[in-house]
């Protein structure tokens, strides 16, 4: 049974596609980073693999062609919404 | 040529004032590619004032003008804090003094990546100067299915749109036309921006995305494919959760062993290139006087001594370069964030330190790419821990001393490699725990997709360093072995007065220069920014900047002291006469008498308590004394640079440096000859044959062996040679790179002091175990 799971991208499950919420978090530094590099409300974002200690994150954000990596504590700064 | 505002002339000179074109774009964009395109080598690097940016420009000749063009640090925004964005912000407004507003922007633009790119792009919109975007990897775009309507582009955009592959020149002369009308146009910011500026914080951030969105949109068609690229797929390798680390220790170690085994053979062409330069000299003056070995004994012996290195440097940057441009390095920082977080290392600081094991010089000039300040620091303290090759002659001479099976001294060397990663480990947590506490840096980076390396842009990447490596190490091992060299003769009976002062003058001046320049550091002066002078200028490379006049009085001076030495052999009809050559035992004597001599004498109860002399548990009497002494000059030579060490412990115990290196042909054939044998000794496991030291050694070990040297004395000496600052250079540009003189003061003292105290606890620890 599908139901909607909100959650942030750190908690995301690895190769399931999930929609941005919004940019959270205390650091101004990390919010802009997040947003300059193109993960806004609205884009579609997933991860793709994890670094061999887990952290960081390789993900990919739907309307871009190059993977971009984030450590995990930057991952919890984006909210996202998915599909379970 | 007057501007786009009629302004003509403003330099003295009376010709009109350099036009300016500033490079920007994100990094990985092709930005620097397109530079050294436009540029070729006419190409500077320095510092902006203030900061650690790196500041690259050059000349564009374009159509019969030279343009002065800044090549920007690659940035996706301008609008957030960091040192690399709030240069950018300054450049482009023309806050730098001497450096005014420039006249027009290229902005390069990734077509593969246009949506990201972008970003930056609207920003430099709202800058108000002339705009030109270059809009890179466009084949790689078409691959890729990726359809860009460049006119509609450059409508929405209000700006001009070129395509342009750097590598073919395709698109350049495009480029320079658009430029040019450019530079006689006024801005004009497009309508959508408007609305962006009238936001703030993150939710102008946003709307600059929503931009770039509507934008592409317009302007760009893809046709979905849901297969891996290329660059997915090899990353499904490279970065892989299991293979990715071993494959990048694989990497590292294959680096290393061939930037050693194929730098030997050029190094020993070197050598003997110097070598020969003082046979010539040799020739040239028969007679000896203190000139000629001030020259031989001095300069060529210490410049040819660090200039040797330049070759592993040279390989080990080939290979940095590679790695960069083919993207490998965004993977490699992938891979290791997480562990060098926990050391408290910033993900950039791997390349740096990497370099340091070739030399601490290029590596802390790489600390450049640290954005971070404090990361940068830790960086630069710690990157000569990481053993450099100027060690490793000190490490082949005491490792035989220590009498261990084949395969022990292997493993012994590597010890010594880890215990200097491991104690830069130690003492970077430890400043990030403390001194140097600091929020992380957001790591958020793209992984560019893989591609081909550009020849130029590599090789230009490599002579950067190289020359940044033999001025810098060159100029300061030029001062440092003439002043060595003037204490390891001083005083000398044997040679006329005025030679005796004009060497005085010359070392007086020397330290005045030096002095002077640490000096400087107190001073409030800031460095004004000069423009490049012309490509066309026919300048004598005598009157170029570099050449200051603290260097023509130096070598006036050295002039003056040959003519000073020779004249009066000529005019007496001495200058055939045969030299008396001074016997090993008189050289010693001269060594022993000397001043540096002196001080060894004086540093060696120094080194007492490292168990150097020391025999069944009293301090060996006289011999030990004598053993002291030899050690603590050779010491005390060695903290100019490390690999002196072997040859001053040699003059000083033996009389006699090392054998001299074989010329080109013979070291050719045995480079050959050694490396089959090699070779063919790890096919059959012959380790024992692999390892034997070098035959010319043996004397110097044998009379070690009969002065009470135990193995237990190289080990001990190994590990301080270890974590010792022994490098007048590598102080030298720590205090350039930092702008501060306390940093290299503390960095000697530092490290000295742990290097004491570990060979101390090596010895003492050694004792307890029963070893001495």
């Amino acid at each position: 049974m599908d139901h909607e799971k909100i959650s942030t991208l750190a908690d995301l499950p690895i190769g399931v596609e999930a929609e941005v919420t919004g940019i959270l978090g205390d650091d101004p530094l990390i919010r802009r980073r997040l947003i300059v590099m193109g993960i806004v409300p609205g884009e579609k974002i997933r991860i793709t693999k994890t670094a061999p200690l887990g952290d960081p994150l390789e993900i990919r954000v739907n309307d871009f062609n190059n993977s971009l990596m984030v450590r995990r504590t930057e991952a919890q700064a984006v909210g996202v919404r998915y599909e379970r | 040529m007057s501007d786009k505002n009629g302004n003509t002339s403003q330099e003295s000179e009376g010709s009109s004032r350099q036009l300016i074109i500033a490079l920007a774009g994100n990094p990985n964009a092709g930005k620097t590619t397109l530079f050294n395109a436009l540029t070729g080598s006419h190409q500077k690097v320095s510092n902006y004032p203030g900061n650690t940016v790196e500041r690259i420009e050059g000349v564009w000749k374009l159509k019969e003008t030279d343009l002065h063009l800044i090549d920007l640090p690659g940035l996706y925004n301008l609008d957030t804090t960091s040192d690399d964005q709030t240069v950018a912000r300054k450049v482009l407004q023309g806050e730098y003094e001497g450096l005014p507003k420039p006249d027009a922007v290229i902005a390069v633009v990734d077509a593969t990546n246009l949506k990201r790119n972008l970003y930056l792009v609207t920003e430099l919109l709202e800058c108000k100067i002339p705009l030109v975007i270059a809009l890179t990897m466009f084949d790689d775009a078409e691959k890729k299915k990726i359809r860009i309507e460049i006119d509609s582009l450059s409508k929405l955009l209000n700006t001009p749109v070129v395509a342009v592959t750097a590598s073919t020149k395709r698109g350049l002369e495009e480029l320079e036309e658009r430029v040019l009308a450019a530079l006689h146009t006024t801005a004009q910011i497009p309508s959508g921006i408007n609305a962006i500026t009238e936001k703030d914080g993150d939710a102008q951030a946003i709307a600059r995305n929503d931009f770039t969105r509507g934008v592409v949109q317009e302007c760009v068609t893809r046709s979905k494919s849901s297969e891996l690229s290329g660059s997915d797929r090899i990353d499904r390798i490279l970065t892989n959760r299991f293979l990715g680390l071993p494959i990048l220790l694989a990497i590292v170690f294959l680096i290393f062993l061939i930037v050693f085994s194929v730098a030997d053979l050029p190094m020993q062409f070197t050598e003997y290139g110097f070598f020969a330069l003082g046979q010539f000299i040799e020739n040239a003056l028969p007679r000896d006087t203190l000139f000629r070995q001030m020259l031989i004994d001095g300069i060529i012996a210490g410049v040819g001594g660090i200039v040797v290195f330049v070759w592993q440097i040279a390989l080990l940057f080939l290979f940095i370069s590679i790695l960069e441009d083919v993207g490998y390095l965004a993977r490699a920082t992938f891979l290791l964030d997480r562990i060098m977080r926990a050391f408290g290392l910033n993900g950039k600081a791997f390349m740096p330190l990497f370099s340091s094991f070739a030399c601490a010089i290029p590596g802390i000039m790489a600390t450049r790419t640290i954005g971070d300040k404090k990361d940068r620091l830790i960086t630069i303290i710690i990157a000569p821990f990481m053993s450099c090759s100027a060690r490793i002659p000190v490490y082949i001479l005491l490792i035989p001393l220590m009498g261990l099976s084949a395969i022990a001294g292997a493993l012994t060397i590597v010890a010594m490699y880890l215990l200097g990663i491991i104690v830069a480990i130690l003492v970077a947590f430890a400043l990030k725990r403390t001194a140097l506490k600091a929020p992380l840096p957001p790591l958020v980076m793209e992984l560019p997709p893989y591609r081909l390396p550009n020849a130029k842009s590599v090789l230009i990447n490599i002579w950067k360093n190289v020359r940044m490596f033999l001025v810098r190490a060159g100029t300061v091992i030029f001062a440092i072995s003439i002043i060595l060299w003037a204490l390891q003769t001083f005083p000398s009976r044997d040679f006329s007065v005025p030679e005796m002062v004009m060497m005085g003058v010359a070392v007086f001046l020397i330290a005045t220069f030096m002095l002077k320049r640490v000096m400087n550091l107190f001073s409030s002066k800031r460095v004004s920014i000069k423009p490049l002078p012309s490509r066309n200028s026919a300048v004598s490379w005598w009157r170029k900047p570099v050449w200051r006049s603290e260097t023509r009085l130096v070598a006036i001076v050295i002039i003056v002291w040959g003519l000073v030495a020779y004249i009066p052999i000529y005019a007496s009809g001495r200058w055939n006469e045969p030299n008396i050559e001074p016997t090993p035992e008189e050289q010693r004597e001269k060594v022993k008498t000397s001043l540096a001599g002196e001080l060894g004498r004086i540093f060696g109860p120094a080194v007492r308590p490292l168990g150097i002399g020391v025999s069944n548990g009293n301090d060996g009497g006289e011999r030990g004394d004598v053993m002291r002494g030899e050690i603590g000059f050779a010491l005390i030579a060695s903290f100019a640079a490390r690999e002196v060490f072997v040859s001053a412990w040699k003059m000083s115990s033996l009389g006699s440096e090392d054998a001299d290196p074989d010329p080109p042909l013979v070291a050719w054939n045995n480079y050959w000859e050694n490396l089959g044998t090699s070779w063919r000794n790890l096919y059959h496991g012959n380790f024992d044959e692999l390892t034997k030291g070098k035959d010319e050694d043996k004397s110097l070990q044998d009379t070690i062996a009969k002065n009470n040297f135990t193995p237990l004395n190289a080990l001990t000496l190994m590990v301080f040679f270890v974590l010792a600052m022994q490098c007048a250079s590598t102080l030298a540009v720590v205090w350039r790179e930092t702008n501060s003189w306390w940093l290299p003061i503390a960095m000697f003292f530092g490290m000295t002091v742990l290097a004491y105290a570990a060979a101390f606890l090596t010895y003492q620890g050694g004792r307890l175990l029963g070893f001495a």
